[in-house]
């Protein structure tokens, strides 16, 4: 009995922290991309250079430069860590292997780029104003 | 004079740009990067004068990138570094390739590009992408930098998503490879009697692939290359040819990142047969031939962690051994040397300062043990010494 409260509390709190850290941010994306749904193993390929293509088209990633809703976007759907992410794009940067992301300090300037931008996907604050953009939800 | 011109141009432009994020226009990206250093070691010199300190320990770099279309760009990357007697601040054209990716699972690179091979082999040139400043060094050395880092010829690659099984990474490479006399490949085979003079690669050709692994973060890769060299040699004032008719180096690899942590370890072995024919003539002797084998092997162990954004300390350890079927080096000893010059192991610890995401400075220490990588031309009356210690300080500006 003591087991199954126990369960039942572990998987209250894993749920908790999920919803929590899903009001944190928005994965947004350009009108031109099909999907609704994204895995967050999808958006983690993405952001690791695995994936790099849309049905239609070449992916454009677009990140943050900094702050809370970056460092939980990487930590919680990249599975990686600030620092490791941007040096892995610094390598693409730099050894051409790749098409490198666009950064933004400010998520407005970073809306208005996904929304302009075919096959771009990127994320910002969930109170962000995001008009123009797609929301991709987390299957 | 023109070499130093060219240099101090590529600094001039490196530096006037570094202050800011780089130059894009909406499809062209200039980036770049410059680094100064220096080393010091309190017995025998490695990769320069060191033992006295030595500041020549630069690199710098500017690439330009253009997507012409969705599925095509182009790639551009002019490289200049001074390290001791190798590189000499000569500016050479690094990478220029054309790439087409037609889909996930197939691109077509054509042109001068990166060789992929092990998990850094293509970040050896770029200070700012890894904790160390010298990375492993028995896998990673410099004077195997011109044969191993970029090759001109042609590449296919992509990625084949295995759902739950992961993500497999490809890349299959043929061509050819410059070896320039100032590169240091020349002297690490060369020793007191015999003198490496040319080294021409007319073919390479292997590749590598890596799987991402079902289990976050843990990358497996295994890479191989098969080289076909020849070159012209000095024996005792004795002309010869070497011919190397097929030198295969293979690499298994795996890195683990878990949070701040990434352990990381490499495998590598070089076998093959190098044939040295001997021009007697001007002593009125009948030609002569000779046939030795290589089985190098190399190794390391890894561990990173990143404390915070601005600071990250890494430590490894890493072998290299001349001979695996002569760890202890009586082949060395029965040529009159000591058997410490058939290895080079060393034990590393760096520290990384990240001032501001576009510079950085970093300090490392090396327990060095072996004489290896101590080359004839750094150390012309011999390495007297087994164990001794090496210092780096460098620091780094990209954009």
């Amino acid at each position: 009995m003591k087991i199954r409260i126990m369960i039942a509390v572990i998987s209250l709190l894993v749920l908790f922290n999920s919803v929590l850290a899903g009001e944190q941010f928005l994965v947004i994306a350009n009108q031109s991309i099909e999907d609704n749904r994204l895995a967050p193993s999808t958006i983690s390929k993405i952001y690791q250079g695995t994936k790099t293509k849309w049905d239609n088209g070449d992916i454009r990633v677009v990140m943050l430069r900094r702050g809370p809703t970056h460092e939980n976007f990487v930590r919680d759907i990249v599975g990686s860590t600030p620092s490791k992410l941007r040096n892995f794009w610094k390598k693409v940067l730099f050894t051409g292997m790749g098409t490198p992301p666009r950064i933004f300090k400010k998520e407005a300037d970073l809306v208005e780029f996904v929304a302009k931008t075919k096959g771009s996907i990127g994320y910002i604050t969930n109170s962000t104003p995001h008009q123009g953009v797609k929301v991709i939800a987390l299957k | 004079m023109k070499k130093i011109f060219g240099s101090i141009i590529l600094m001039l432009v490196v530096g006037l740009i570094t202050s800011t994020h780089g130059f894009e226009m909406d499809q062209v990206q200039i980036h770049g990067f410059a680094s100064g250093g220096y080393l010091k070691s309190d017995h025998n010199n490695y990769m320069g004068s060191t033992e006295k300190g030595s500041f020549e320990f630069n690199e710098a770099a500017i690439n330009f990138m253009a997507e012409l279309t969705d599925d095509i760009k182009i790639g551009m990357q002019f490289y200049s570094y001074d390290l001791g007697k190798m590189g000499n601040n000569n500016v050479k054209m690094d990478r220029c390739f054309l790439d087409y990716h037609w889909k996930e699972e197939l691109g077509l690179r054509v042109g001068k590009f990166k060789t992929i091979y092990g998990l850094y082999n293509d970040i050896r040139d770029y200070d700012m992408l890894r904790i160390p400043i010298l990375l492993p060094i028995s896998v990673y050395h410099r004077n195997n930098r011109e044969m191993e880092t970029s090759m001109q010829g042609s590449s296919i690659y992509g990625n084949i998503d295995m759902g739950a099984g992961g993500t497999f990474i490809y890349d299959l490479m043929g061509g050819t490879v410059s070896i320039d006399s100032d590169s240091g490949m020349l002297d690490i085979l060369s020793t007191n009697t015999l003198r490496l003079e040319s080294l021409v690669v007319d073919r390479m050709m292997g590749g590598r692939l890596a799987w991402k692994t079902p289990l976050k973060g843990f990358l497996l890769c295994a890479s191989a290359y098969q080289y076909k060299m020849h070159g012209d040699m000095n024996i005792n004032g004795i002309e010869a040819k070497n011919r190397t008719p097929k030198l295969l180096g293979s690499n298994f690899s795996a890195e683990y990142n878990y949070k701040n942590f990434t352990l990381s370890g490499e495998y590598v072995r070089v076998t093959g047969a190098r044939h040295i024919s001997m021009d007697m003539s001007p002593l009125g002797l009948p030609d002569t031939s000779i046939t030795s084998h290589e089985h190098v092997e190399q190794y390391y162990g890894m561990i990173s962690y990143y404390f915070t954004d601005w600071f990250s300390v890494s430590s490894y350890y890493s072998v290299l051994n001349l001979n695996k079927y002569d760890r202890s080096g009586h082949g060395q000893e029965d040529q009159g040397h000591p058997d410490y010059y058939s290895w080079h192991k060393n034990l590393a610890i760096s520290t990384r300062f990240d001032i501001t995401d576009f510079w950085l400075i970093k300090l490392e220490m090396h327990v060095m043990d072996g004489a290896y990588l101590c080359t004839l031309p750094n150390n012309p009356d011999g390495v007297d010494e087994q164990h001794w210690m090496l210092y780096a300080l460098k620091t780094t500006f990209s954009f």
